[in-house]
């Protein structure tokens, strides 16, 4: 058995060390470059660099035999640690939102606390006084001082905050938005386990340090779920990305076993299983690609086709609508009242056709959002002047109340935005019968919150839980209604993915109903 | 000015802009639009991206290399691809709106608003 001598001279840990970096450094890459816009996105990359980083010096940390090196090392280290709690608690902050404003004490207090402390951790100034290394079985073993008590301070403060924000998340959040959260809290659990046992009683009670330089392994979890996790909404791409991984992988192993076999027959068998090893993994990395190529061709053909009814959609209106402002002479009513009924369907097509472009994305994991700042005032403007047919044709009273001496600035997708509204007022006009329908915006607490509130057919206890799920209709036999079911749905998830709150209320049954939608306020310096 | 290949669309602009006394001109495709830029001087540029021969991208681009960057540029399309809506404004295009959700007023409104915030950011 000469060939498995080589095992020995393995440093396992250097190769542990080496797989999480470039494992790390895989997920963090693909979450990155696949949504860089997304705020979760930009902390999981810069939490997986300060953790790559923080692997690495963990590293050295227990290699330098020089108390010199080592003193450096641990500066770093400790220097890293801050950040690395810091990068974990702005990633739980943000989790699992595409758009989602730091608070300003984060600018003003967390941040340079951070700078602060991480800066006088690696300049002499505190850690002169550790003056002594004795290096125990490659250990070193630092004297205390109190820039280690100020460090573990902080960092323990940042990693518990970050710990109390998912916690907090978990009790908030329901479906898709709660299993992330779960996702990146149970990875974060099997990471704290393994770092509790192998960095700490292993080391502290047992004294053995074996496992100590594999920090960065440690890790490993919280980040591979959190990935997962970031793409819970995209299987489709994870599952290529783990198809290719997977069969990469088989076949290393399955090509050093052949390197190694010791007999002819074993040589022979492991060709053999070498060669199935490739045939199958191509036929599968195909197979998977071929399903995603499927999905852009089926993507980019939903586009087209929506292009293509949107702009006969958009001279139809066009014309309807200088019919109706008497651009072409005067109307009788009769006329008026055919005209709107072409603007309502031309509206309703619209807004179909969002809806099921809206799910097609959902379903290919192709939504995005582009994050803008703007005036919530504005938009709901757009929105009702749209619907004031509507409102017309029902006979029933479309007003706003709104201050309209101030602007209610929010920081997120412009266009979902007006879709989140849209949908919210279409759904009201279809489940009022008679009555008004009145949309609200107010400044509270550090949120802009938008009420749609009508004196329609109201929502009944046991219909209230599934509103906002998919194809979910109240009341389909009292009230005749068209539309895809899914309005709500995109509504809630639009709002959720960026960092918002929806929510209705109704007394009940013929009791009419509110919408609530909020998100947090922009403050902008005059 | 406004370049645009749809006849309708460009009758159904035409008509809405001239009301709210705006001076309108018209062009078919991107490359008619670019050589006629210097000549016109418009003071906005309603641009669609789907148009035969130079589209929207083409005319954006072409109109960067020339350094037209002093006036605002409005893509009225209705591709909603944030991919495209990304595309047009790191190619210099002002904002992009959905033509389907805007009509008459509603769309002089919102142009105006654009450029007024352009010339405003300009002094």
């Amino acid at each position: 058995m000469d060939h498995f001598s080589f095992i020995d001279t393995i440093e396992f840990d250097l190769v542990g060390i080496f797989v999480a970096v470039i494992g790390i450094l895989v997920l963090a890459g693909i979450v990155f470059l696949r949504s860089k816009n997304s705020i979760t996105s930009r902390s999981f990359f810069f939490f997986s660099l300060v953790t790559i980083f923080w692997g690495i010096s963990n590293y050295f940390l227990y290699k330098f035999s020089d108390p010199q090196d080592s003193l450096l090392a641990l500066r770093f280290h400790i220097f890293l640690s801050i950040w690395h709690a810091y990068a974990f608690f702005q990633l739980a902050y943000v989790f699992p939102y595409a758009t989602k404003p730091l608070p300003i004490w984060h600018r003003y207090a967390l941040l340079p606390l951070a700078f602060f402390t991480s800066t006088l951790l690696l300049v002499p100034f505190v850690f002169q006084e550790v003056s002594n290394f004795i290096p125990v079985d490659e250990i070193i073993n630092p004297e205390k001082s109190q820039g280690i008590i100020l460090a573990g301070v902080v960092t323990i403060t940042f990693f518990a905050a970050g710990i109390a924000v998912l916690f907090r998340r978990i009790a908030q959040t329901k479906g898709d938005e709660r299993r992330q959260v779960m996702l990146m809290f149970t990875g974060m659990s099997l990471t704290a386990g393994l770092l509790l046992l192998f960095s700490f009683i292993l080391p502290i009670g047992f004294k053995n340090f074996d496992f100590v330089p594999y920090g960065a392994l440690f890790i490993f979890p919280v980040i591979v779920f959190t990935a997962y996790a970031i793409y819970i909404v995209e299987l489709f791409h994870v599952k290529n990305i783990f198809a290719g991984m997977f069969t990469f992988f088989l076949c290393i192993v399955s090509l050093i076993e052949l390197v190694v076999a010791d007999t002819i027959e074993q040589l022979l068998l492991r060709v053999a299983v070498f060669l199935l090893t490739i045939v199958i993994g191509i036929q599968l990395v195909k197979n998977t690609f071929e399903i995603e190529l499927a999905n852009e061709q089926k993507s980019e053909l939903m586009s087209f086709a929506t292009h293509e009814i949107r702009t006969p959609i958009t001279v139809m209106r066009g014309y309807a609508s200088m019919l109706l402002d008497g651009d072409r002479g005067v109307i009788n009513s009769e006329v008026k009242d055919l005209l709107q009924k072409i603007m309502i369907a031309g509206n309703d097509v619209t807004t179909l056709l969002s809806e099921y472009l809206d799910k097609s994305k959902i379903e290919l994991g192709q939504l995005e959002y582009v994050p803008s700042t703007f005036d919530v005032g504005t938009v709901v403007n757009e929105v009702l002047t749209i619907f004031q047919i509507h409102a017309e044709q029902k006979g029933i009273a479309l007003t706003k109340m709104v201050n309209t001496n101030r602007k209610y600035l929010i920081h997120m997708d412009r266009a979902k935005f007006k879709e989140i509204v849209t949908n919210i007022i279409d759904n009201s006009i279809k489940y009022t019968p008679r009555g008004s329908i009145t949309v609200t915006i107010e400044s509270k607490k550090g949120y802009i919150l938008v009420t749609v509130s009508d004196t329609g057919v109201g929502i009944d206890k046991e219909v209230m839980p599934s509103l906002f799920k998919e194809f979910s209709r109240a009341d389909l036999q009292k009230v005749n209604i068209l539309g895809t079911g899914l309005g709500l749905f995109l509504a809630k998830r639009f709002t959720e993915e960026q960092g918002g709150t929806i929510w209705a209320e109704s007394e009940g049954k013929d009791m009419g109903s509110e919408f609530y939608v909020q998100f947090p306020e922009v403050f902008v310096k005059q | 000015m406004i370049v645009e290949d749809n006849k309708d669309l460009q009758e159904i602009y035409k008509h809405s802009f001239e009301k709210f006394q705006y001076e309108v001109v018209l062009k078919g495709d991107g490359l008619e639009g670019v050589e006629s830029v210097a000549e016109v001087m418009p003071d906005v540029i309603l641009l669609d991206l789907m148009m035969p021969g130079m589209d929207g991208f083409g005319f954006l681009k072409k109109m960067r290399d020339s350094g037209w960057i002093s006036i605002p540029i409005v893509v009225c399309s209705n591709i909603s691809d944030v991919e495209t809506v990304n595309r047009a404004i790191q190619a210099g295009a002002q904002d992009v709106l959905l033509k389907v959700d805007y009509s008459g007023k509603q769309l002089v409104d919102k142009v105006s608003l654009i450029v007024d915030d352009f010339y405003s950011k300009k002094k």
